[in-house]
């Protein structure tokens, strides 16, 4: 960057004349003057004082020099600006060779020129003679005799590009023990600096710094103003805490922020895990399906709880909402009722999940999203909040005309590559000679032929079609000072790549004589209108208050058809004959039935509101206060619907199971901060608050049978099935008190929260969340010996406490009422169903974290790195209770479990290239957690299924198998059957449920002055072991070489052979790498823009899933059966799908 | 000055006053008890709230479940105490002997061999029936504790005559517990209002003890009931019996009248409740079904089992009648006792007056007093009969004794063996036969060791065994399930194992 000098000295008017130097561009000149002793404590203007008499510097002089020495152009300088001009040899380059023709230039400008380069500038001394010195270094040198007397520097710093006072900038004098802050005005005084050649350092976090040579007179003082550019660094982002905004450089926390107003504009995103995905170190993301809309769970460092979730709290502006991601809710709620069937042996409903609450928050609707990965951060946010948090800004207007943004999204999507091919082994059957296929293990048939086939990969008979989504979204956000506004509205309409063949079609309308309905042939369906506004207003200069609604109605829409992929998966079609064989474990069975199933309609209608109220009210200089309101409101209409004779098999009466649901969360937040100084530099900032939090949930469910024809309501149902009603009401309340400590580059905070809650037993005393924390901006210390090598560096550690509520009736001695029949009638009695535990109290994690954050090469380069230690403890678990209490099976949830979390976080974000037509910006975030169930605790035993399972001294929710010890070929026939496999008797560890490693890449290159943009994502996992069922326990023994395949080895004919056994050969621990988006935006210029009216005009081509390599013999790892609680599996269902779609946006 | 204005002017006061007044604003909100905070813990589908138990109607309702849990403990589920300890006395017989390779926990508990848990492997080491019991007992127990809590803190009409009821069934499962299981029961209790209180074994003298202090209660308690005064007294006769206080067991017994029975009734009629099942059957239906068992494993009735056991079937005793059921799905012959329905429908006598005089009897034996064979044949007979022809020769007469104040006809008088020990064997004999299968012979055949010096093998089955173990084993009581070692810290085993 060039440096040069610029000097002004108001002599003719000041009793002394000072001097200063700039050191800025050019095109950056900050004007400075010393200030008349009468008016001191005034802020004098650099033109005013400078306009009384033309300075030495600001001759005007012309000069024609063409490579002469440096001497002879400072001789003719000097001459024609009669500058008195003095320097040394030794400093000054004298023999350089410059050249210089200009016309009417000041002389100062003048010396710019042609000293540039040189490490040289002109100062002006006291006696108004122009000095040429060393630019300002480590030392700067005195050209003359120093402290002859003392001044007081006053400094004033400014923002460039807002202009406004900068409160707490670090002001000092290199090599002295100067160091001040400035006032919320943006002043600084320093007394008594000694006279002479000094060198003014000026340092705010956020801001780039700056070292200026100036000149302190021998008395008075001296006005330098400072303008200071803003930096990159992310330190100096304000965070929402729940004691009110801070800076994050305060915080001892490693907390991700998103801006998702930049994300969204920019990349493929349609939800909020979506914008979350990959881009928050310690985040895991679990899938449960690719189907439009189904929801996925979110771990934040690993997961702790046993039985309750683990899934993070979610508030938007304020108040929380409801966003459970492994509830009861998160399953359609009609499908998760009844068993009753149709009456013709349908079996019931089918499962199927529901969209997730947090994904029907609009992300076009988000300002920004911070992220609060454990207790040690999140200890003041309440019940909960021990599995994290995740805080959500909506979009706030700013002041000034109306501002419109519109953007459209069209796009298809469709399944990757190929399904792998099955391997069906023909033959005879040797009793009837008639062909039939003939698995390894199957001794009544004769093989003759082994044939590949892969019904989801012939366009005839798959059921993966291509699916489409659109989305629009208008936005207008503007306002006055007294009243801002932003208001957008959006639409999203997906259908999902699931469709019935033609050839199934076909067979359904012979059978049925009518064409399949619509969400037979293309069920999954999602649509969506979400509207949003946030109002701000100012009520007066000390108090404002802003008001944020939310509304998105949602309908999802599924069927059965997709838990038929699995079926299909392992389906042949004898092309000649048309005819089916479905492989059944070893066999493989005819079958007139290509989709057994997808008459079932799943629906999920969905309203979510949001209403959320904040007042601020600043009554005096040092105390701020502001209260939260607001009300979440989601209700739900959830219906399965097969109608009366559809089922191929039997004249089906039908069923109707339909649920209603309504959740309401409400928040009240009243909160206080104030502010006063400390000795030793420090100030105070205490901030209390109570929180009262209350979620009250309820649904109602009836299953009907016996749809009358052509109906699809209750009404005219010749039976109801079954009714039931939950209803859940949890109120909780907390206090807190939060004094930090803050320093100037040192923050302790600390923080303590005591919390009642419904759900607490009776005879509980309250639990008390307690942290601390310390933030240390090392960098900024004096004694710091490698500043210049970082921008800003800051260690950081802390402490938290947090908990994870009971369930509302686990604390209570719960009955079970029957009627039974005595003495010939019957008689009402009530017995205890669980003898509840009145000591139950929340979970509590630990949680300690350490690291740091830098910033190098003008903030080019950052890094951050976190390691953490999370221990949840008086984890609740089911303790048996002996049997002399209340008989057998009887159990109390209690708190003994002890989960362990421990691992590294690392970010690196870089700009690579930071020029004006080119940057290219790179972030890194890298994650390894080590989960680990420490202790049960005493009486209990591991629990959970053999792929799910609790064990001490292992992963939370490990895999677990019975291991094949050894395997012999008894009869020497070549096949291994079941009794020639040898089982353990125990069953061993096979790995972990969810990754150890992660790592993301987000990488966007802009062209020619961001004309073109240019951004991809690179996901990798590590350390996940999934369990593969499409290849085991269902009927894909086809993808089983050991099952068809003559060439075999014995060991994966065994592995087939215990397939009912043991899940031993069908969990795979595997690493992925996806790529996860890819996106090409053209900017459109202004004026081309302005051609379609708007400010700005782009398009962009954006992709998700674009690529998946991975060692997973399955189609996806990242798939999990269950939409609930905390189980994960690959039973075949849908993985996520390939989109690519077109993006428009504009704004006016 | 108030605190806001030692702020203003001292920051270092007014951070400390700040901080006070944050504090004491959040003890006062918080009020420093969750109780103060507890909103409205709602509850799943058919879940009652726990508030509508804690009523007066509430507290009787739960009174009927701890009856219903008693019900279900002695006769009402196929592992309950009458077939049970029925199994391992001389009562009946697993229907799968001679399943070779297939030992059952029926045989197990038949057999005599049942193996204390020894606290190092797999807990499930107490067969299904003797542990199934032992959580019935203690489940009616539980329901006791809990329902007799509801009458007191929320008391309806009546409220001291259902105590005193429960206290009588909670004395009959304190009993049963003690005439089954080894000695070293714990007896914990759920606390109403509270959680539960573990204890430690009881011995079976201090069981029996336990159970004599609530029988008290209960003739204090329910006076206004002679039903269940009956059913106390009855039941404290027992225990005293048990205790070997022969007299006092008589004085307990002595104004039951001699109708008086205390009956629990089975009924094959099911409940409405989607999920009850048929919580109305008697232990019969599953047990005595020779194809399908509730357990899926049938019990039928035997003769002389063990070579000691009583001939209930070769006597052709009315008070054992039997019906031929042909042979079992194990190919084993399938009996069962007349006196109950497979059906599950039924009364089961657990008190009567044929009891009290029972007890009567055996105190005056014990004093020596001839009126112990008067007794026994009042019950008998009257003393008078009628003759006819016999049903298969004609040209015999059968001999018909009309029914005593036992109520059951065909009976003759007994005579006096003359010797003691044949007296006592007289004795429990008509025990075992007037009681039998309604949860007393096990009681009886310990009492013969423990109070008649007879040695175990000379009361209990004894000899081969036609099942997997080819001999009896010598177990006289089960053993208590290892989940009771595992969870109740204060248990550590049974602390014998003899009668």
């Amino acid at each position: 960057m060039r440096r040069t000098v610029i000097l002004w000295c108001a002599a003719g008017i000041l009793p002394w004349c000072s001097a200063m130097l700039g050191a800025q561009s050019t095109a950056q000149k900050v004007r400075s003057a010393a200030t008349p002793a009468s008016a001191r404590g005034k802020s004098a203007t650099a033109d005013g004082d400078a306009a009384a008499e033309e300075l030495p510097l600001d001759r005007k002089i012309s000069l024609d020099l063409s490579n002469v020495t440096l001497r002879e152009a400072l001789k003719e300088i000097d001459q024609k600006a009669q500058l008195g001009l003095a320097y040394t040899p030794r400093i000054v380059p004298v023999n350089k060779k410059v050249s210089i023709k200009a016309d009417s230039i000041t002389a100062g400008t003048a010396l710019e020129r042609v000293l540039e380069g040189t490490g040289v500038v002109a100062v002006m001394t006291t006696s108004n003679t122009v000095m040429l010195v060393k630019q300002a270094g480590k030392h700067a040198e005195l050209p003359v005799s120093d402290s002859s007397g003392f001044a007081y520097v006053l400094v004033h710093v400014v923002d460039t590009v807002s202009a406004k006072p900068m409160d707490g900038a670090d002001v000092g004098i290199r090599g002295s023990k100067f160091d001040v802050k400035t006032t919320d005005q943006g002043y600084a005084v320093l007394q008594h600096v000694p006279s002479g050649l000094r060198t003014l350092t000026v340092r705010f976090l956020g801001y780039s710094p700056i070292e200026r040579p100036i000149v302190v007179p021998d008395t008075g003082y001296v006005r330098i103003d400072v303008a200071m550019r803003m930096g990159m660094t992310r330190l100096q982002e304000v965070v929402t805490t729940a004691a009110g905004q801070q800076r994050r450089l305060e915080l001892a926390n490693d907390i991700t922020i998103l801006d998702a107003d930049s994300i969204v504009r920019t990349q493929p995103i349609s939800s909020v895990t979506q914008l979350l995905e990959g881009r928050v170190p310690g985040l895991t993301v679990e899938h449960t399906s690719g189907a439009p809309g189904d929801p996925s769970r979110l771990r934040l460092r690993g997961a702790s709880s046993m039985l309750k979730n683990n899934d993070p709290i979610v508030i938007v502006d304020g108040v929380r909402v409801y966003a459970k991601q492994s509830d009861s809710t998160s399953a359609n709620l009609a499908s998760g009722r009844g068993t009753a069937g149709d009456g013709a042996g349908s079996g019931g409903t089918e499962f199927t999940s529901a969209p997730s609450p947090l994904d029907q928050i609009d992300p076009q609707a988000i300002q920004k999203v911070e992220v609060l990965k454990g207790p040690s951060a999140a200890t003041l946010y309440g019940p909960d909040a021990a599995n994290g948090v995740i805080v959500i800004t909506m979009k706030k207007g700013q002041s000034g005309p109306a501002r419109w943004n519109v953007n459209a999204t069209h796009g298809l999507s469709y399944m990757p590559g190929k399904y792998p091919e099955g391997l069906f082994r023909w033959g005879t059957d040797r009793r009837t000679y008639l062909p039939i296929l003939c698995p390894l293990q199957a001794f009544n048939c004769r093989a003759d032929s082994v044939v590949s086939f892969q019904a989801l990969n012939n366009d005839k008979y798959t059921v993966l079609h291509q699916g489409n989504v659109s989305s629009m979204s208008l936005g207008v956000s503007g306002g006055s000072d007294a009243l801002t506004y932003a208001v957008s509205g959006s639409y999203d309409n997906e259908e999902g790549i699931l469709g019935l063949p033609e050839v199934v079609a076909q067979q359904f309308e012979t059978d049925h004589g009518m064409a399949p309905e619509s969400w037979m042939t293309r069920p999954q369906q999602l649509e969506r209108w979400s509207a949003n506004s946030r109002l701000t207003a100012k009520l007066s200069p000390k108090a404002d208050a802003s008001l944020t609604t939310m509304l998105t109605r949602e309908k999802q829409q599924r069927s059965d058809l997709e838990n038929d992929i699995s079926d299909l998966m392992a389906t042949y079609i004898d092309a000649g004959t048309g005819q089916y064989w479905r492989a059944d474990n070893t066999s493989l069975n005819r079958t007139n039935v290509l989709i057994p199933d997808f008459y079932q309609k799943s629906t999920d209608d969905a309203t979510n509101f949001t209403n959320a109220a904040t007042i601020n009210w600043r009554p005096l200089s040092w105390l701020t206060t502001s209260a939260d309101a607001g009300i979440n409101v989601i209700n739900r209409q959830d219906d399965v619907l097969l109608p009366r004779g559809f089922l191929q098999t039997q004249d089906s009466i039908g069923f109707l199971h339909t649920a209603s649901g309504n959740t309401v969360q409400s928040t009240v937040n009243l909160r206080a901060t104030g502010t006063l100084p400390m000795p030793w530099g420090f100030h105070l900032q205490l901030s209390s608050g109570a929180n009262y939090s209350r979620t009250a949930e309820s649904d109602v469910g009836t299953g009907v049978s016996g749809l009358a024809p052509g109906t699809t309501s209750v009404n005219g149902a010749e039976q109801i099935t079954y009714s039931s009603q939950a209803v859940t009401d949890i109120t909780s309340f907390g206090w807190y008190v939060e004094p930090d400590f803050v320093h100037d580059r040192f923050t302790i905070s600390t923080g303590l929260r005591i919390d009642g809650s419904s759900t607490f037993g009776s005879n509980v005393s309250i639990p008390i969340f307690p942290k601390i924390g310390v933030s240390w901006l090392i960098s900024q210390e004096p004694w710091f010996p490698i500043k210049h090598f970082f921008d800003v560096l800051r260690v950081r550690a802390a402490y938290g406490r947090a908990g994870v509520w009971p369930g509302p009736s686990d604390q209570l001695r719960l009955y079970h009422s029957s009627r039974p029949f005595d003495d010939g009638g019957f008689v009402d009695v009530t017995q205890v169903s669980t003898i509840g535990n009145s000591q139950i109290r929340p979970e509590r994690s630990d949680e300690t974290e350490g690291g740091f954050d830098a910033d190098f090469l003008d903030s080019r380069l950052s890094v951050g790195f976190s390691g953490y230690r999370k221990m949840r403890y008086d984890a609740l678990e089911f303790v048996p209770v002996a049997p002399s209490v209340y008989g057998g099976q009887v159990q109390q949830m209690q708190n003994i479990g002890t989960v362990r979390n421990t691992g590294i976080e690392a970010t690196l974000t870089a700009q690579l290239v930071r020029t004006d037509p080119i940057s290219w910006t790179a972030s890194v975030n890298v994650s390894r957690n080590h989960n680990l169930v420490t202790a049960l605790g005493p009486g209990v035993r591991p629990f959970g299924p053999d792929f799910q399972r609790v064990v001490a001294g292992y992963p939370l929710f490990g895999r677990w198998a019975r291991p094949i010890l050894g395997f012999s070929d008894i009869d020497k026939n070549g096949i291994i059957t079941k009794n020639e496999v040898q089982l353990g008797d125990s069953l061993v560890f096979m790995g972990g449920s969810d990754p150890n490693y992660e790592a993301n890449l987000f990488s966007t290159l802009s062209l020619f002055r961001s004309t073109i943009t240019v951004s991809g994502s690179l996901a990798y996992q590590a350390g996940l072991t999934q369990v593969n069922q499409t290849v085991g326990t269902t009927s894909q023994v086809v993808f089983s070489p050991g099952a068809s395949d003559p060439h075999a080895s014995l060991a994966e004919q065994a592995a087939v052979a215990v397939m009912n056994e043991t899940m031993y050969g069908l969990m795979q621990t595997v690493s992925t790498l996806r790529l996860g988006s890819f996106s090409v935006a053209y900017n459109f210029s202004a004026a081309a823009a302005a051609h379609f009216r708007a400010r700005s005009l782009s398009i962009a081509l954006q992709g998700t899933n674009i690529g998946l390599w991975t060692n997973y013999k399955g189609k996806d790892p990242n798939v999990n059966a269950y939409s609930t609680g905390n189980n994960t599996l690959d039973t075949g269902v849908l993985p996520q799908p390939r989109a690519w779609s077109l993006a428009v946006h504009a704004t006016y | 000055m108030s605190i806001l204005n030692a702020f203003r002017s001292n920051t270092k006061g007014g951070a400390a006053a700040v901080l006070a007044l944050a504090i004491a604003a959040g003890c006062a909100l918080a009020s420093c008890s969750p109780e103060n905070l507890v909103g409205n813990a709602q509850l799943p589908p058919d879940v009652p709230d726990p508030g509508q138990t804690h009523t007066a109607a509430g507290a009787v309702e739960a009174y009927r479940g701890a009856l219903l849990l008693f019900r279900s403990a002695v006769g009402g589920d196929p592992n309950s105490m009458v077939p049970v300890s029925g199994l391992l006395a001389d009562e009946l017989r697993a229907g799968d002997l001679g399943q070779q390779g297939n030992i059952s926990d029926g045989m197990r508990v038949d057999s005599r061999f049942m193996p204390e848990y020894s606290g190092s492997g797999d807990d499930i080491v107490t067969p299904n029936p003797a542990r199934v019991a032992y959580e019935l007992l203690q489940k009616a127990r539980g329901q006791s504790h809990e329902s007799r809590g509801a009458l007191i803190a929320y008391p309806p009409a009546g409220s001291a005559d259902l105590q005193g009821h429960l206290d009588a069934i909670e004395a009959y499962s304190d009993v049963y517990l003690a005439d089954l299981f080894c000695s070293g029961i714990p007896l914990s209790t759920l606390d109403f209002g509270k959680d539960f209180t573990y204890q430690p074994g009881s011995s079976t003298e201090q069981v029996y003890q336990k159970a004599v202090a609530l029988f008290d209660s209960a003739l204090t308690l329910a006076v206004d009931s002679e039903r269940v005064l009956n059913l106390a007294r009855v039941g404290k006769g027992r225990a005293l019996l048990a205790l070997g206080n022969y007299a006092d067991a008589a004085t307990a017994v002595a104004s039951v009248p001699d109708e008086f029975q205390y009956v629990l009734h089975y009924d094959q009629t099911a409940s409405p409740g989607p999920n009850d099942g048929n919580l109305n059957r008697s232990f019969a239906f599953a047990d005595f079904d020779r194809f399908s068992g509730a357990t899926g494993i049938p019990l039928t009735m035997v003769d002389r089992d063990g070579e000691n056991g009583l001939p209930f079937m070769s006597s052709n005793d009315p008070r054992s009648a039997w019906v031929d059921d042909g042979t079992n799905q194990f190919g084993r012959p399938q009996i069962h006792p007349a006196k109950y329905s497979i059906a599950g429908d039924g009364p089961l006598v657990i008190a009567s007056g044929v009891e009290a005089r029972l007890i009567q009897a055996e105190a005056a034996l014990k004093a020596g007093s001839g009126s112990w064979l008067t007794t026994l044949n009042t019950l008998r007979t009257d003393g008078t009969y009628d003759t006819q022809p016999d049903s298969v020769d004609s040209s015999k007469t059968d001999t018909l004794w009309h029914a005593g104040t036992g109520g059951v006809a065909g009976l003759k008088p007994l005579s006096d063996p003359g010797d003691a020990n044949a007296q006592v064997d007289l004795l429990f004999s008509e025990r075992g036969f007037w009681l039998f299968l309604t949860g007393s012979r096990q009681g009886d055949l310990r009492r013969l060791i423990r109070q008649y010096s007879r040695q175990s093998n000379h009361v209990y089955p004894t000899g081969t065994y036609p099942g997997a173990y080819n001999t009896y084993g010598n177990d006289v009581t089960a053993p208590i399930e290892g989940a009771e070692r595992i969870s109740n810290p204060l248990f550590t085993g049974c602390a014998g194992r003899g009668a």
